[in-house]
């Protein structure tokens, strides 16, 4: 394709503006109700401007004055949370994956629709039956009992883990199908078993689709909370999401700023995250293009 | 004629007749179980004065007389002729169009008018029949038609020579011979004006033939010239049609013809000050209402009335069928296209109006029948035809060597399925096997203890194994003990409850309209960023991604929370900019609006996110194929880069589907009404035992019917894409 020229270059910032506004408006009202020291439980009225400029409601969400947990205690168990149960999701998820995509066996339709069960349904109709599974394990395993299992950062993984798990097959089979069979193919020639073919040569030219569906299962452990707070009760295994539900159960009463504030909070550490994770979207696009 | 033929004719002489038989026999017992229902009083009283006239000799009164004159005579015309030999009755009073329904109406003048009304409800069935007989039983068995034909309404006469309309103009095109063909057309131009002469609406029926009319000859009488005479050569013919049809209607009008132009002027002018009047709007009803009456069964009448409450299989069926339907009987498919258009347009929602396109909607789920059922047939066909030399020559392999090599894929892929597999098992197979028995029983706050103690699984794997007679369903039983209640809540669910304002099936509805419109528009919005971006040499395109992936950073209920700000009806910025209250929560568009704005927020960022990584995907060296040949841009999008991010494409679909199908959170925060409502927050409001009932049991079976609902909508976009697919990748 050609270079764009001056209009055009305009023309796509423009757009790219408007959408940019699009983008930031709820965001710039989250903004401003964090930062408007007037506002007490529901915001009154709409200003384009903070009322009475203040930073203690991020102060008071950062370090939590007479809680158990400040800002990076529950930062740590989040990210506890989200990145093991991304990478099982990942693990668990990209043989199956693989499997749905390239080989061949019976029932391999009824499969793909049925692993999807388990995300049909948003967390919350499940709470039930899980938790009286995971009460069954405690039950017949005592040592888990003693361990506090249902009760643990690891309990959550596992949960979360299995949510994001169909996600993630489902996104990497349609990018492994997106690679071309005759360069697998070519490794085969070259002496490679199927599981080297997989990791040397499929692996990496569906990289930028895998960073994605590992991004959303990053989030959906990150911004879960209904699930952990049936299955946590320890202050010390409390996870960011966790407190953000209980600042909005309360609706009318709760304090909208200070719940604003903390979302705000909230949300740096995984726009850190996606800019990391850019650069090896980037990379991986580098290595499909060496490739062709 | 070879047996064959005749054995075939015989075959389908006894699929009609079963139709008829269903069809009678359901609508007869309608006639004698229904209640009397709005404006049965209004039609009989019609009728009654009319056949009072002809009773003292005077036919006159079909001039003078049209009582509810609205509507045109010809249903109540016929009421009166049937009614006329009978006994007379003391006359039923005048009451305004809004009144209850009547406590008591006379016999047999009742049965006698809903009598007729199901021979003619049977009569169009039976019609159908002959084009489908698949689709003349769903016809039969479809329980709004069944419903608003037993009963002195005025829907069963139009409907009928509607169908008779488009069933003569189907039969004038299989014609060869002009003279023959003219003589068709012109019985079908007579059927279109008495289906008008019954109701305006039915009219639609006789659009659609015209419509149809002008794609057939647009090619042979327009041959590419575009002027004048060639477009008055194409069109003169379906003019002069539909004048046929109107002086048809005319005769078919007695009313009429002292004041023709002052009557029908009233008549009409009547319909559009009532589809604006407070009885029409106080209904709270969404413009999607059609689809919600079709996508439940009737939802009033006691069990029993009907002989099978299916309508919501007959609604899926038919959107299966329809590109069928649209290739083998154009005109029905245009016929349920502007019927439908129409319905969802008209501000007047009453529930009878859906006869209008029951007919096409029943032909379309005959078609959806034969396409889901071809993988049986061709099993069928398979089983029975004698093999063919060749193959008698090289033998098929057996079954078991069939089963011998699915058992030696399965070795080869097992090492890569095991370890997702079992802790899918576990995590989510469990949970919802659960969730299934939890829908068998009656487990309500009441008796939670006993329920969590292993009582649902011991009501429910008894009832299952035959051990339990199950009890029905009482909100108020006493016991503290969990009751195995067998399928009525999954069944009443299918069937659509009446709930509150509306039925379940509004529900149902919505969560399907929400799911396709806000994926559709975050999917349109997402490509349309990523594309911009992916050219090369636009500035701070890195800068702008980690601008545009924020919403999907910020948790759905945060989102949720920023949009009330903005959106919020006395204080939000919406209401800001109009200078006053916005509403919008007592309006369902309002309601659709607002949620698809935060909706298209939340979720466009990760259609850009997955398009980038399918565009990353695509080797540049293609693009650079395409512009050498001289592909424009949007060619190369269309043809190329498109079919490309068709898979992944096709997956995100599928995931974020199912995401918004359950979305919550939103719905949760932003607190629209019952009509804007999702399973996932209906069920949610009645397992909350805080604000709501504590119904876990209801709550489980409208998750087990969303979870079924899921599954097809799924297998069936599968079959749509892997279709889509192979025609991309040849």
């Amino acid at each position: 394709m050609g270079r764009l020229t001056r209009r055009g270059h305009l023309g796509r910032q423009l757009f790219l503006v408007v959408v940019g506004a699009f983008v930031l408006l709820p965001v710039w009202v989250l903004i401003l109700v964090a930062t408007d020291g007037s506002i007490v439980g529901y915001p009154s009225g709409f200003h384009p401007f903070p009322v009475a400029p203040t930073l203690d409601r991020f102060r008071d969400a950062f370090f939590r004055p007479g809680a158990v947990l400040d800002y990076w205690g529950l930062l740590r168990n989040s990210l506890i949370v989200s990145v093991s149960s991304a990478v099982a999701a990942l693990l668990l998820g990209a043989t199956m994956a693989y499997a749905f995509a390239r080989l061949r066996f019976p029932g391999k339709d009824v499969g793909l629709v049925g692993i999807l069960l388990g995300v049909f349904l948003p967390p919350v109709a499940l709470a039930v039956p899980l938790f009286l599974l995971f009460n069954s394990f405690e039950r017949n395993i005592p040592a888990l009992k003693e361990w506090g299992f249902r009760d643990s950062l690891l309990a959550l993984s596992i949960l979360y883990a299995s949510f994001g798990m169909p996600v993630c097959l489902w996104l990497m089979r349609a990018a492994f199908r997106a690679v071309p069979e005759e360069l697998e193919e070519a490794a085969f020639v070259d002496g490679a078993t199927r599981f080297t073919a997989f990791r040397r040569v499929t692996l990496p030219l569906a990289m930028p689709s895998i960073l994605v569906a590992a991004l959303i299962a990053f989030l959906l452990a990150y911004t879960e909370f209904a699930l952990a707070w049936l299955f946590i009760s320890t202050n010390e295994n409390v996870t960011l999401a966790m407190i953000l539900a209980e600042a909005t159960t309360g609706f009318y009463t709760s304090n909208w700023s200070a719940t604003a504030a903390y979302a705000l909070l909230m949300a740096i550490p995984v726009v850190v995250v996606f800019i990391l994770l850019q650069r090896a979207l980037l990379q991986g696009a580098l290595a499909a293009s060496d490739a062709d | 004629m070879d047996r064959l033929t005749v054995a075939r004719r015989l075959v389908t002489a006894s699929a009609i007749l079963l139709v008829a038989i269903v069809a009678l026999g359901g609508r007869l017992l309608a006639v004698n179980v229904l209640p009397i229902d709005y404006d049965e009083d209004d039609y009989l009283r019609a009728g009654q004065q009319y056949a009072m006239g002809l009773q003292a000799g005077d036919v006159g009164v079909l001039l003078r007389e049209n009582y509810r004159s609205e509507h045109p005579p010809l249903s109540k015309i016929i009421t009166g002729v049937v009614l006329a030999p009978l006994p007379p009755a003391p006359e039923i009073p005048d009451r305004p169009t809004t009144a209850e329904p009547a406590q008591s109406l006379p016999e047999p003048l009742l049965t006698a008018a809903r009598t007729t009304q199901a021979v003619f409800g049977a009569a169009t069935a039976v019609l159908l029949a002959f084009v489908s007989p698949i689709g003349g039983l769903y016809l039969a068995l479809h329980t709004w038609s069944v419903k608003y034909t037993s009963q002195v309404m005025l829907e069963a006469v139009p409907a009928f020579f509607a169908l008779l309309a488009v069933v003569l103009a189907s039969r004038a095109w299989r014609t060869v011979l002009p003279g023959r063909r003219r003589a068709w057309l012109v019985a079908a131009g007579v059927a279109f004006g008495m289906a008008c002469a019954g109701k305006y609406l039915y009219g639609v029926a006789g659009l659609a033939i015209a419509v149809d009319w002008l794609l057939r000859t647009r090619t042979t009488t327009m041959d590419g010239r575009r002027s004048a005479a060639a477009l008055g050569r194409w069109a003169l013919p379906v003019v002069a049609w539909l004048a046929l049809g109107f002086v048809a209607f005319v005769a078919a009008d007695p009313y009429l013809w002292p004041d023709p132009v002052g009557r029908l002027g009233a008549s009409i002018a009547y319909h559009g000050g009532y589809a604006t009047s407070a009885a029409v709007s106080d209904t709270g009803w969404p413009s999607w209402q059609p689809l919600v009456w079709l996508m439940g069964s009737v939802p009033w009448h006691d069990p029993g009335t009907f002989l099978v409450t299916a309508d919501l299989f007959i609604t899926g069926l038919a959107v299966v069928g329809l590109r069928q339907l649209w290739r083998e009987h154009r005109v029905f498919a245009l016929w349920l296209g502007i019927g439908f258009a129409f319905l969802l347009v008209w501000p007047t929602k009453w529930p009878q109006y859906v006869l209008v396109i029951s007919a096409p909607l029943s032909l379309a789920a005959g078609m959806g029948t034969a396409i889901v059922l071809e993988p049986v047939r061709r099993w069928l066909r398979g089983l029975r035809r004698a093999p063919t030399p060749s193959e008698i020559a090289r033998p098929t392999p057996t079954p078991r060597r069939g089963i011998r090599r699915g058992a030696r894929d399965l070795r080869h892929a097992a090492p890569w399925l095991l370890p997702g597999a079992i802790g899918f098992a576990l995590l989510a197979l469990v949970p919802i096997v659960y969730e299934f028995f939890m829908s068998l029983t009656d487990l309500r706050i009441k008796n939670i203890r006993d329920g969590l103690q292993g009582g649902v699984i011991r009501e429910a794997v008894g009832g299952l194994a035959g051990q339990i007679q199950a009890v029905p369903f009482d909100f108020d039983r006493a016991t503290n003990q969990v009751q195995y209640v067998g399928t009525e809540l999954l069944n009443g669910f299918q069937a659509g409850l009446w709930f509150g304002p509306n039925s379940t099936a509004a529900v149902i509805t919505f969560s399907i309209l929400w799911m396709v419109s806000s994926v559709a528009l975050q999917a349109v919005v997402g490509i349309a960023v990523a594309l911009v971006l992916e050219r090369p040499g636009v500035r701070f395109a890195n800068a702008w991604r980690v601008l545009f992936i924020l919403p999907w950073a910020i948790p759905e209920a945060v989102g949720a929370i920023a949009w009330m700000d903005i959106a919020h009806p006395q204080q939000g910025l919406f209401s800001q900019l109009v200078g006053g209250d916005v509403p919008w929560q007592g309006s369902p568009e309002l309601s659709l609006l607002v949620l698809l704005l935060a909706g298209t927020w939340m979720g466009w960022p990760l259609w850009m996110l997955v398009a980038t990584a399918g565009l990353r995907t695509i080797p540049r060296s293609i693009h650079e194929a395409a512009s050498i040949e001289g592909a424009g841009r949007w060619r190369t999008f269309a043809s190329v880069t498109l079919p490309l991010l068709l898979p992944l494409l096709g997956a995100a679909f599928v995931v974020r589907g199912v995401a918004a199908f359950n979305q919550f959170y939103l719905f949760w925060i932003l607190g629209p009404g019952f009509q804007t409502q999702t399973l996932a927050t209906f069920s949610y409001s009645l397992f909350n035992s805080g604000s709501g009932p504590g119904l876990f049991a209801v709550s489980a079976a409208i998750n087990i019917v969303t979870l079924v609902a899921l599954v097809i909508l799924v297998a069936w976009f599968l079959r749509w894409r892997s279709r889509a697919e192979r025609v991309a990748f040849q």
